[in-house]
């Protein structure tokens, strides 16, 4: 009796390695599993990275893009912010509103990539055959944040810009400071 | 019952040798399952290790090309413009200490080379005119041209005379300065290049 149950005890054990080593086989698949998932989310962030930063540059080109224009066009730029300064006053009416709203289309249109023929869609195709990659760009809000009263001698601007590049898209904020001289 | 005893006796040993035969068996077994496990695995881990490096490299060469963009942003534009630049010194900080390189221009394009652990990185970048600043004496097209909509009130139209069409109300003012691209590539390695584009205008004046 004892030997026959030390035999079954014995016949019980067998296999045992091949089961640990089934064991660990698994252990060894999941983390390579794990692995090979890991090595393929890197491979997006690269390009997540690149994307990231072309962007950026997008941006940046938006922005370069709005203060020169108000560099050139500084009059037209202030009789923009005069009527909003008026419509925050109460001194406009609803018609001047709706031309306050066609003057800011009109100027902001020049930063739209999507504008068909506007600087921006010009600067978009340059962009993108210099880079190879999609690009799209815009001014989101382009107003003056503190304006002094002595005259336009020192401002204070606020440009918020978006960039594009392939999926990624990113919001840039820029505060100038404006001084001209006498 | 001693017989039968020796006889159960002869019995176990032979059984002990046959169950010290399958567990030879078992272990070359185990062995072949566990190459043919490890082997992939070994593989993947040398193809992460690859991918690691090669993400680094790719990484190093795309915050050159961002340094490289910020320096020439923050150039001297009338040079970049004329392409009256010769040499502008390079200055990286890196956690391993600083390294400096030299981005040697001649005329409108530049080459550098920075060297980061045993990866060579070459810098190129050209600078060209998306829009060139509009002549008096001969006018073109190509200048950068902003439009924008008159905020005054429009003049008096005579009785009767058909309304203005519309967009009649819209100015539109040509550039007297170039609009610049600066476009940087990184080339580090087997991998595509770094490419990277911006626009500059002139506000210094």
């Amino acid at each position: 009796m004892t030997i026959t149950g030390a035999k079954n005890a014995k016949t019980k054990k067998r296999g045992v390695a091949l089961a640990m080593v089934l064991i660990f086989c698994t252990a060894v698949l999941g983390l390579v599993g794990v692995l090979v998932v890991n090595t393929r989310s890197k491979r997006d962030s690269h390009s997540v990275q690149s994307d990231s930063t072309r962007a950026l540059m997008a941006a940046t080109a938006a922005v370069q893009l709005a203060i020169y224009k108000y560099r050139v066009l500084p009059s037209e730029f202030y009789k923009i912010h005069n009527l909003e300064a008026d419509l925050r006053n109460g001194l406009a009416d609803v018609a001047a509103a709706n031309r306050l709203k066609e003057l800011k289309a009109s100027w902001m249109a020049d930063f739209q990539s999507d504008n068909k023929d506007s600087p921006a869609s010009i600067i978009i195709e340059h962009l993108n055959a210099s880079t190879g990659a999609t690009h799209s760009f815009g001014v989101e809000e382009f107003t003056v944040v503190s304006k002094s009263s002595s005259g336009y001698t020192q401002d204070f601007l606020k440009v918020r810009a978006w960039g594009k590049s392939g999926e990624i898209r990113k919001v840039l904020e820029e505060l100038i400071e404006v001084k001209i001289s006498k | 019952m001693m017989l039968n005893f020796n006889r159960q006796h002869g019995n176990d040993s032979k059984t002990h040798r046959q169950r010290r035969g399958i567990s030879l068996v078992e272990i070359l077994m185990a062995l072949l399952i566990l190459s043919i496990a490890v082997l992939p695995a070994v593989g993947t881990f040398s193809n992460y290790y690859g991918v690691a490096t090669r993400q680094m490299d790719q990484e190093i060469a795309l915050k050159l090309g961002e340094s490289v963009i910020s320096l020439l942003m923050n150039t001297a534009y009338s040079d970049l413009a004329q392409g009256k630049l010769t040499d502008l010194p390079m200055n990286f900080q890196t956690p391993s200490g600083s390294i400096e390189g030299t981005l040697s221009f001649n005329g409108y394009n530049a080459t550098g080379t920075i060297e980061i652990g045993r990866v060579k990185h070459v810098i190129n970048s050209s600078i060209s005119k998306v829009f060139t600043a509009q002549n008096l004496d001969s006018p073109h097209k190509n200048a950068l041209q902003f439009t924008w909509q008159s905020a005054d009130p429009p003049p008096p139209m005579p009785i009767g005379a058909p309304p203005p069409p519309p967009g009649s109300n819209i100015a539109s003012y040509s550039c007297f300065d170039d609009l610049l691209c600066i476009k940087v590539s990184v080339h580090y390695g087997p991998g595509n290049p770094i490419e990277l584009a911006v626009f500059r205008a002139d506000m210094t004046k």
